[in-house]
């Protein structure tokens, strides 16, 4: 009997050891994990780009400060989160994703108060889908650290976006909505009804002279 | 006289040339009027149901909390994170009662500063400087053509037309649906442009579909005024299902 306990808390004891042995390796980043640290990482990327040519293009106080908030912001953000991946073992790419790239440049290409709206605009559309996948890690993620990473970040990127809200309200609501210029406007051009009355005015007119000078 | 008799053989030909070309420009005018003051083929009713009242007071619904904690007892969940905040734009829209489904894209500022309108009248845009459904605070936009030359009718005009305490439901691009009843329409002269706060980021959570109604104005070649429709959240969920919640 006694023999049969020590085995078994023998057993008991290495089953123990193993379990605290593998413990660390369950803790790994999931797909989720490293998937959302690519993502913010790349979002970093992105809005610090977008920042330094607000600071370099915008033409108001305000778009310039928002500039200068996001570089600052988004580099503390990047550096926690590019140590964790390495701590973690995450590759992560140079750069922002093909389609940032071509948002910003397309933000670029305008100039004048155009630029500062349309760049409002953009962040608004990236800080909105920065939040969520903010959340969906929250939600999904099983690494604690990486989870810790989207908590701290999920407060400044709010902030981030209702500034941003906020100026859009000051530089970008919109001024008419031109909602009625398809339809008739394009189907029932005036152009036919004005060109028949101009030219039958002109010819009333042209009677007029030549019987007025008959008379005379 | 003789050069007068020479006038005199010609002179009738330019009278009756002139009379002919009088009568032909009477008619060019008298058609070409006709043409300018004929009724729009479509108008768009100018009403405004709900006084100004609706907006402005509907308090947002915060969720219920227990007033006595106690008394709560089993009804108390497991509070984990906070609900996530609604980030995601509007992708459909839709109001069964009136027949409307329709797709909806972002859309943002022009560079006159107009809204960018989707070209075909089936497609709503969403002012994506503006707030999402579900947020707690702010205007929703949503505009669209009337009707188009070579797509006739679009859905704002059974939205436009539909009565105060219609069911509006917009589904977001991560499928959330938020309902929405319509509280109110007002019409606004085109030429003065629209108040601000239609589009404002605080207020009440509300939806704001603008459209264009009124007479067609064939000289200016667009309709005289902007009709906008206002929809608080509902209660109610509407005949489509609310996935998330």
């Amino acid at each position: 009997m006694s023999a049969l306990r020590r085995t078994l808390a023998v057993l008991a004891a290495a089953a123990g050891a193993l379990l605290l042995a593998v413990g660390p390796a369950t803790a790994a980043p999931s797909e989720q994990d490293q998937e959302w640290m690519v993502v913010a990482h790349q979002g970093n990327l992105a809005e610090i780009a977008a920042g330094q040519a607000a600071l370099q293009q915008a033409t108001t106080d305000v778009v310039r400060q928002h500039g200068q908030m996001l570089v600052d912001d988004h580099t503390k953000l990047d550096a926690d989160l590019t140590a964790a991946a390495e701590q973690l073992g995450v590759t992560l790419p140079s750069e922002p994703t093909e389609e940032q790239q071509q948002t910003l440049a397309s933000v670029k290409a305008q100039s004048g108060e155009a630029f500062d709206t349309a760049w409002v605009e953009s962040q608004i559309a990236s800080h909105r889908a920065t939040i969520a996948a903010g959340e969906e890690e929250l939600a999904q993620g099983s690494e604690q650290s990486v989870k810790d990473l989207a908590s701290a970040a999920a407060p400044v990127v709010q902030e981030h976006l209702d500034a941003l809200l906020a100026t859009a309200q000051d530089l970008g609501v919109p001024t008419g909505v031109p909602a009625g210029t398809g339809g008739q406007a394009a189907s029932a051009s005036p152009v036919l009804a004005v060109a028949l009355v101009g030219a039958g005015l002109a010819a009333v007119v042209l009677a007029g002279v030549v019987l007025l000078r008959r008379r005379a | 006289m003789r050069p007068d008799r020479g006038r005199r053989h010609r002179r009738p030909v330019p009278v009756a040339a002139a009379l002919v070309l009088a009568a032909a420009g009477a008619g060019c005018v008298a058609v070409g009027t006709g043409l300018l003051a004929r009724a729009p083929a479509l108008s768009v009713p100018d009403v405004a149901v709900a006084g100004p009242t609706a907006v402005a007071p509907v308090a947002p619904t915060p969720p219920r909390a227990p007033r006595d904690p106690s008394a709560a007892g089993a009804e108390v969940r497991p509070a984990a994170r906070p609900a996530a905040p609604a980030v995601a734009g509007p992708a459909r829209l839709s109001a069964p009662d009136v027949d409307v489904r329709a797709e909806v894209v972002p859309v943002g500022l022009a560079p006159d500063g107009a809204l960018e309108i989707p070209p075909d009248p089936d497609v709503l845009g969403w002012w994506s400087a503006g707030a999402v459904p579900g947020a707690a605070a702010g205007a929703t936009v949503v505009a669209a053509h009337v009707d188009a030359a070579d797509a006739g009718t679009g859905p704002m005009l059974r939205l436009v037309e539909a009565p105060v305490g219609t069911v509006v439901d917009v589904t977001t691009t991560d499928g959330t649906t938020v309902t929405y009843r319509v509280v109110e329409r007002r019409s606004y002269p085109k030429a003065d442009g629209l108040p601000r706060d239609l589009f404002a980021s605080d207020g009440p959570p509300r939806l704001v579909l603008i459209t264009c109604g009124g007479v067609f104005d064939r000289a200016a070649h667009h309709y005289r005024d902007n009709v906008v429709l206002v929809a608080t959240p509902g209660q109610e969920p509407g005949a489509s299902d609310a996935a998330g919640g």
